[in-house]
């Protein structure tokens, strides 16, 4: 009989990381929601398998690569998505967010591999080589992918104007 | 920069928590029911034979072995449809594992999940292996030993295969796990042989796990087994449908479509009754929809190219047959 409470507790502990993660790669609420319902799923199938091997880098697997997966069957350019939403606050934590929403815009200005290397690389805190697995793509190319990617944000307007301010 | 970005990436304050856990069991009950999906094909009025709808409910499929099947005297390799299970508690090998010279075998490559690259699925990848194949490949594991202690390996990508060997009236079935350890086991005792180089050399190139293909630029270059007498075999069990555009996946990218058993042989039957033409006669469109078909029999596969436009017709590179409601019909569940 498969281990329910197990799995609920697993993905509760979780839930809000895959989250955040989701909401990274793909800057739309419901597209994360999707994708974290999903890479759960798919978890959850193979549940019995896999909970006292590495549950953690498998679903972490599945999200990015449900990701891959939906990006490449859309077929068209990615727009950048409007800043993520958020409630005002004053004071210095206005700035703060301001400063956040503006790498994200930028973020969101990214390819989706760039996006998912520099998550797995920056949020995640994953190495060269674990990334590469996650994404099921080279060393070279994790190195080369983020490589590109830190440059494009350096040159980023959202970026270079709030240096400006 | 990258501390910046570390620390805007963090910032989780906006996420909220908790994750609706019933609604995950409910999608991964559709998952389950839909992944492996039947041919619904809807009746066409034109068309004299019609295929029923079919729910997305897999047929029965042949009962995998729980264990791997030494049968003395058994000497025809049939792949199982499924992969062996992984043995519980699997004790190392004290003795051979093959235990004689084969004669031949087979190399019995299971559907992969194109979201996780588990290979879970039923069969879709079946090479026969030539006696200087088996025989190296059955040296290899004869000679590995079992591992020193307990494992501690991973195979969060499974994609085990399974081997078979025959001769001399015997037939040993071997599961084995290329990632992690490289296991090989018969279901109750293991030895490390799969990532051993000369093993490897043996299978590097052979086809381990079935998938569709990332492209399909020339269909010409799929035609690799020998025509044979009809076009798709009599005792197929399923079929495997991917479909492409202009050498690119189609819709759903690079996810197989699986016709089991019932439904594929009433292809089988349709196709090889359908009118032969001479493929030179037609040309096909630029930017018309292609299928590739594999059909998987338990002893090898066998593929085809179908041309959804202009054409309409299944070739096996020797001949070619058309059909416009099958060939239609194959291309319409890749698109599902």
């Amino acid at each position: 009989m498969r281990d329910d409470e197990g799995f609920a507790a697993f993905a509760t502990a979780n839930g809000r990381r895959l989250r955040h993660a989701a909401r990274l790669l793909t800057g739309d609420d419901g597209r994360a929601e999707d994708l974290v319902q999903t890479a759960l799923a798919r978890t959850y199938l193979r549940w019995d398998r896999i909970r006292s091997d590495d549950p953690v880098a498998y679903v972490r697997r599945v999200l990015f690569t449900a990701h891959a997966d939906w990006w490449r069957r859309r077929w068209r350019l990615e727009h950048p998505t409007e800043t993520m939403p958020d409630t005002a606050a004053p004071g210095d934590l206005a700035a703060e967010l301001a400063e956040r929403d503006r790498l994200r815009t930028a973020l969101a200005a990214l390819s989706a591999r760039e996006r998912a290397v520099l998550v797995l690389r920056y949020y995640e805190d994953l190495g060269e080589r674990e990334t590469a697995a996650a994404l099921g793509i080279a060393v070279g190319t994790v190195k080369s992918t983020c490589s590109r990617a830190l440059g494009k944000l350096r040159i980023s307007p959202e970026l270079v104007e709030s240096e400006e301010r | 920069m990258t501390e910046h970005l570390r620390a805007a990436l963090s910032d989780d304050r906006d996420t909220p928590a908790g994750v609706d856990v019933e609604a995950v069991r409910t999608r991964a009950g559709r998952l389950r029911r839909g992944r492996w999906a039947v041919a619904g094909v809807a009746a066409l009025t034109a068309v004299a034979i019609a295929v029923p709808v079919v729910l997305l409910r897999p047929d029965p499929a042949p009962p995998a072995p729980s264990a791997p099947v030494t049968a003395a005297g058994q000497a025809a390799p049939a792949c199982p449809d499924t992969a062996p299970a992984a043995p519980a508690a699997p004790a190392p090998a004290t003795g051979p594992l093959v235990g004689f010279a084969p004669t031949g075998g087979l190399l019995c490559g299971y559907l992969a999940d194109q979201t996780t690259t588990m290979a879970d699925g039923p069969l879709g990848a079946v090479t026969r292996l030539t006696a200087a194949q088996a025989r190296a490949l059955a040296a290899v594991i004869d000679a590995a030993s079992g591992p020193d202690g307990e494992l501690g390996c991973t195979d969060e990508l499974a994609l085990p295969y399974t081997l078979q060997f025959a001769g001399a009236g015997r037939l040993v079935t071997l599961r084995v796990q290329p990632y992690g350890c490289g296991e090989v086991s018969d279901g109750s005792r293991v030895v490390l042989a799969a990532k051993d180089p000369a093993f490897l050399a043996v299978v590097k190139d052979l086809p381990t796990y079935a998938a569709c293909p990332p492209r399909l630029n020339d269909p010409r270059t799929v035609f690799t087994e020998p025509a044979g007498d009809a076009l798709l075999p009599a005792d197929t069990v399923r079929l495997v449908v991917c479909g492409y555009v202009d050498g690119a996946p189609a819709e759903e990218v690079r996810t197989a479509r699986v016709v089991e058993t019932r439904e594929a042989r009433r292809y089988v039957t349709e196709f090889d009754a359908s009118p032969s033409v001479d493929d030179l006669a037609c040309t096909a469109e630029r930017g018309s929809p292609v299928i590739l078909v594999t059909a998987v029999t338990p002893t090898g596969t066998k593929r085809v190219v179908g041309e959804v436009g202009n054409c309409r017709t299944l070739s096996d590179g020797t001949r070619s047959v058309r059909n416009e409601a099958l060939v239609r019909s194959l291309w319409e569940l890749t698109q599902r």
